[in-house]
């Protein structure tokens, strides 16, 4: 699949990683230039991964990574706004079929739920998975 | 009517000031404490620091018996965030918002926010008026910005000057509302009106056939 990712942070980085492996296509979106450290240099230098230096959340920059031909679209930038109006752009106005985006505030997943955007907590998941464990120890 | 308005900046903090002289209840969110504390200096106790992509800080500013929120930071993201955070959590009636970058006044109507002021349009249009080119003026949008509202000025050497509207090909759909003469003098265009120099011409045009009409009025002979 294709797969396009605005914001190289922890999250974006792990995520292009993991999709890498699995196979998936994926250009990643930071208007950092600095912003690549965290992600595989070999694949980037080969050109098996690419990085766009832009606004992810403009449209110049989605077309720029292929919009068009993507079938994911993640917005895993650290501000929960940023990543609500990239993820509503790819949907509404490039039709992206599958939809994510990562929220810090749970007020804001009811919204973004709503819009038939997927949503995506790293607090929720992380404490979801630790009481799991505490779970199985008992 | 109680109001909230997010951003306490160059917009915000002049609007919230108008509303109040106006009779209406207002409440201010911004998450700079010195813009907060500069406006509770001049307005009152009427300001709070807080995220404007806060469910909880919209919640605190009273946005579940709010007519209306607006938004006027200088961020596009946070100001649709805002909108519809205020929509979806508070059932809130009315949402106003500025947005910065053209593009994304599309999809702030898409998202459903009601009133979108498209910043960078306004002050294009204000400069617009004072050059002395002939430049196509947009005025406004119209409905679901399918079509709009524009001015253009007739220059003196137009293949159009001296002809009446019937002779004028126009684009499909387009609509002459008014003409203003250059002494200020309007006409109700009819079949016959006659184009002189200088005219200025407002019309609604289908948004794709704008540049189309723009170049059939200020084509040179």
């Amino acid at each position: 699949m294709n797969v396009i990712i605005v914001g190289a942070g922890n999250l974006g980085s792990a995520l292009a990683r993991k999709l890498s492996d699995l196979g998936h296509r994926i250009t990643v979106i930071d208007k950092n230039p600095k912003a690549v450290s965290l992600l595989p240099r070999g694949r980037v230098d080969s050109g098996v991964m690419t990085v766009i230096h832009r606004d992810g959340s403009t449209g110049a920059a989605m077309i720029e990574a292929g919009i068009a031909n993507a079938d994911v679209f993640i917005a895993a930038t650290g501000k929960d706004s940023l990543n609500g109006l990239a993820a509503q752009r790819a949907k509404t106005i490039f039709r992206v079929e599958e939809v994510m985006t990562a929220v810090k505030d749970e007020g804001a997943r009811t919204l973004y739920d709503s819009l038939g955007i997927t949503t995506i907590n790293k607090a929720s998941l992380a404490s979801d998975q630790l009481v799991n464990l505490l779970a199985e120890e008992k | 009517m109680y109001l909230v308005i997010v951003g306490g900046g160059k917009v915000g903090a002049p609007l919230a000031s108008s509303l109040i002289n106006e009779g209406h209840e207002v409440f201010v969110l911004d998450h700079d404490p010195e813009t907060v504390a500069s406006l509770q200096r001049e307005l009152g106790m009427i300001a709070t620091v807080g995220e404007a992509t806060s469910v909880r800080a919209l919640q605190e500013a009273g946005a579940s018996r709010a007519g209306a929120i607006i938004a006027t930071t200088d961020s596009d993201e946070d100001n649709l965030a805002a909108c519809q955070l205020a929509r979806t959590n508070f059932d809130i009636p009315r949402t106003i918002s500025i947005v910065h970058s053209p593009e994304n006044a599309e999809l702030f109507d898409i998202a459903g926010v009601d009133l979108v002021v498209s910043a960078t349009d306004l002050v294009l249009s204000n400069l617009a008026t004072g050059l002395p080119a002939h430049p196509l003026i947009r005025l406004m949008p119209i409905a679901d910005r399918s079509q709009e509202l524009v001015a253009i000025k007739l220059p003196a050497a137009g293949t159009v000057i001296g002809r009446t509207l019937s002779e004028l090909t126009l684009p499909y759909g387009t609509k002459i509302i008014l003409m203003v003469t250059s002494e200020g003098q309007s006409k109700t265009p009819d079949a016959d009106t006659l184009v002189e120099e200088e005219d200025q011409i407002i019309a609604l045009s289908p948004k794709n056939s704008t540049s189309e009409l723009w170049e059939l009025l200020t084509e040179l002979r």
